[in-house]
């Protein structure tokens, strides 16, 4: 039997921690107060770190918070007392790049130190360098091959992560500043502004401009290596991380559940195959495409996006199933996009096969008819016949 | 005050001589985003060159290095090591391991860009071994200033010229020419947004954005004490011109940072007094 990785989601918020963990990760990663590289994000504050630690120990999972920003002189003063304070919330680890925050951490707490995927690790001798700072974990760059990743894990006895799922920036981690400049945006400080997705017109040495069908844009395709998981397995990576601490918990939920369907059954079964039918619901659920970028060698034209910006905001994820009356045969369902009478759904959960239906009856809080629910989070009851559940998501039948 | 250090794009360097009191090369295949690449046998002939006319010389292997390229690393640092370099720019760690390992004594100058930003980091870089931080462009005088007084790591901060703001391993412009079918031979392109143009270098190694304007710190140069050098770098420079400013900034004068100006018309100050945008919340 393969030994089964961790498979390592984001969580924006406590919601998407909770669903993160309910969909089958093993851990979560999530940002702090302070000191994190998504500083538009909500972030955590330390009640909720607490509490999300809570929930995930109680399932025996893990809860990492980044602490990943590059410092400058005048944030230097916060980082012991905050560090201290990340300890007492019980986090599992604390994931970082600057290297006065894993200095700190080793002197002043017992934190577990995972490196970041910012300080752009290719190779064995780094690798041997942070083993002997005392860092745990690695989080290798992104721009590494199968056999790359797999001599650095024979050459050192040190836990790999790579990232398996989501966006990808196309510069190497921590060597771009093009938000910087184009926008006075720190892209090292959680500012980045994803210049990488603009488009700009492509001029020649002597600056006239090439004309192609579209504007010349730096976007790569999104990161998926759901066909490679039992290579990733085979060469002993530790841990998969799916990228997106900005993700919905739909998408959260979605890509966590496929990629713990196909990790439990390489697992358990040598001779396992996915259904390629997962292959179109991931894409649909980021309405990117993606593809196996550096792993499979493929740093050409196929893993560049030349859409500008045009993705459609995806509109598939209808609702979250709070309750379920099994005698009635009533789902109480939390809205978050708009649906109606006559639609061809999906209901779909960690638990939950999936349950596929035409919604006949729809019904308010008060036990009126609806025909449409178009109310952001409007509470309302669909007639479903089998059992669903709590956190069980429902979305639009697109295959 | 602070040395000069010139990158030059070309072989010959002697026009520079009489002002600068350091040089800059990049090694094929090794470093990125330098406007002159040379090989080890040329790094011998600049060896001599330099103790002849008492310069430094400093070689940058400033890439990110993979697997494949940690032998010829090893043996590169050996052979600069052996021939008395006086420095090495660096941004992959893998440097700093392999000096340690092999017992070299060759100077290290911490390089990584947009890292090195604070003095805590710098100390504890020059605590591991290394001589020399090259210092950010995106920040500011005051956090240079601050820099200074609270490490005792040599300094090098980046003084005048086009700014490296993005570097990948992808080639995002041969990609563009290839998905539409497109011919063009360049070694540099530009790209434009409204009125701005950024040149792009997209060779062997990947891509490479510069800033779309010059950076001029010549009065912050002036007032920089105790740094070691700063950088001058001549990349889309035209040769005359460059040898110009050098001289300028060799010269000392408050008044030259206009004339400067005048003479390029597409100069700014960079970051030297403009923050970029992040807020530090109260925990």
């Amino acid at each position: 039997m393969i030994k089964k990785p961790e498979l390592l989601a984001p969580a924006g918020d406590l919601e998407r921690l909770k669903y993160a963990i309910h969909y089958g990760a093993d851990a979560v990663y999530i940002g702090g107060p302070i000191l994190g590289l998504r500083a538009n994000a909500i972030n955590f504050s330390f009640e909720d770190i607490k509490e999300g630690v809570k929930f995930a120990h109680r399932y025996h999972k893990k809860v990492y918070v980044t602490v990943n920003i590059v410092l400058h002189n005048k944030e230097i003063d916060f980082v012991i007392e905050y560090l201290k304070k990340l300890e007492e919330c019980q986090i599992d680890a604390i994931i970082v790049s600057d290297l006065t925050i894993i200095e700190f951490a080793k002197k002043y707490t017992n934190l577990e130190i995972h490196l970041s995927t910012q300080a752009s690790i290719m190779n064995v001798e780094a690798c041997k360098f942070y083993k002997q700072l005392g860092v745990t974990r690695i989080v290798l760059a992104r721009e590494l091959s199968k056999e790359e990743i797999q001599k650095i894990i024979e050459e050192v006895d040190i836990e790999i992560e790579c990232f398996i799922h989501g966006a990808m920036c196309s510069s190497i981690s921590g060597r771009c500043v093009l938000s910087n400049f184009l926008t006075n945006r720190d892209s090292n400080r959680g500012g980045c502004s994803q210049i990488c997705r603009w488009d700009f017109k492509l001029l020649d040495e002597n600056k006239k401009q090439i004309e192609g069908q579209k504007d010349f844009t730096l976007c790569a395709k999104d990161l998926s290596l759901l066909a490679y998981i039992k290579d990733m397995m085979d060469i002993g990576i530790t841990s998969f991380k799916i990228e997106g601490r900005m993700r919905s918990i739909y998408y959260i939920a979605t890509i966590v559940g496929v990629y713990r369907k196909v990790i439990d059954g390489y697992s358990n079964d040598p001779k396992y195959q996915y259904d390629p039918a997962y292959e179109k619901v991931l894409r649909n659920c980021a309405n990117r495409d993606a593809v196996g970028q550096f792993f499979n060698h493929k740093n050409d034209v196929s893993c560049q996006y030349y859409n500008g910006r045009e993705e459609i905001s995806n509109q598939d994820f209808l609702g979250i199933v709070l309750d379920y009356n099994p005698i009635t045969q009533l789902a109480t369902i939390e809205q978050r996009n708009y649906f109606k009478e006559q639609d061809q759904v999906e209901i779909f959960g960690p638990n939950t096969q999936l349950v596929s239906l035409k919604l006949k009856e729809i019904y308010d809080e008060n036990q009126n008819r609806l025909k449409i629910v178009c109310h952001p989070r409007e509470i309302v009851q669909i007639k479903v016949e089998s059992k669903v559940e709590p956190y069980d998501l429902m979305r639009i039948k697109k295959f | 005050m602070a040395k000069l250090m010139v990158i030059p794009s070309q072989e010959d360097i002697s026009d520079f001589m009489n002002y600068a009191d350091a040089f800059l090369f990049g090694i094929e295949k090794m470093s990125v985003h330098m406007p002159f690449y040379i090989s080890i046998k040329q790094v011998k002939k600049y060896v001599k060159e330099m103790k002849k006319s008492k310069k430094k010389l400093f070689i940058a292997l400033n890439k990110n290095m993979q697997n494949e390229d940690l032998k010829n690393l090893e043996s590169l640092l050996i052979q600069l090591d052996n021939l008395d370099v006086d420095g090495i720019f660096y941004y992959d760690v893998a440097v700093l391991n392999i000096k340690k390992r092999l017992d070299l004594q060759i100077p290290l100058v911490w390089s990584a860009e947009h890292l090195t930003t604070n003095y805590a980091t710098i100390q504890f870089w020059k605590n591991q071994g290394i001589d020399y931080t090259y210092i950010s462009s995106e920040i500011t005088l005051r956090e240079i200033l601050e820099i200074r007084e609270h490490t005792n790591c040599k300094l090098i901060v980046p003084i005048f010229g086009y700014l490296p703001i993005f570097v990948s391993k992808r080639h995002t412009v041969k990609n563009y020419l290839k998905k539409f079918r497109l011919q063009n031979s360049s070694n540099i392109h530009y790209l434009r947004l409204k009125e701005e143009e950024y040149p792009i270098i997209d060779d062997e190694l990947g891509s490479t954005i510069y800033s779309a304007h010059i950076l001029n710190g010549y009065h912050e140069y002036l007032v920089l004490d105790d740094i070691e050098y700063v950088t001058l770098n001549s990349f889309e420079i035209p040769n005359e011109k460059f040898l110009k400013i050098v001289k300028m900034y060799f010269e000392k004068n408050p008044n030259h940072e206009k004339r400067i100006n005048q003479m390029l018309l597409n100069t700014n100050k960079g970051f030297l007094h403009k923050e970029t945008i992040y807020k530090v919340k109260k925990i």
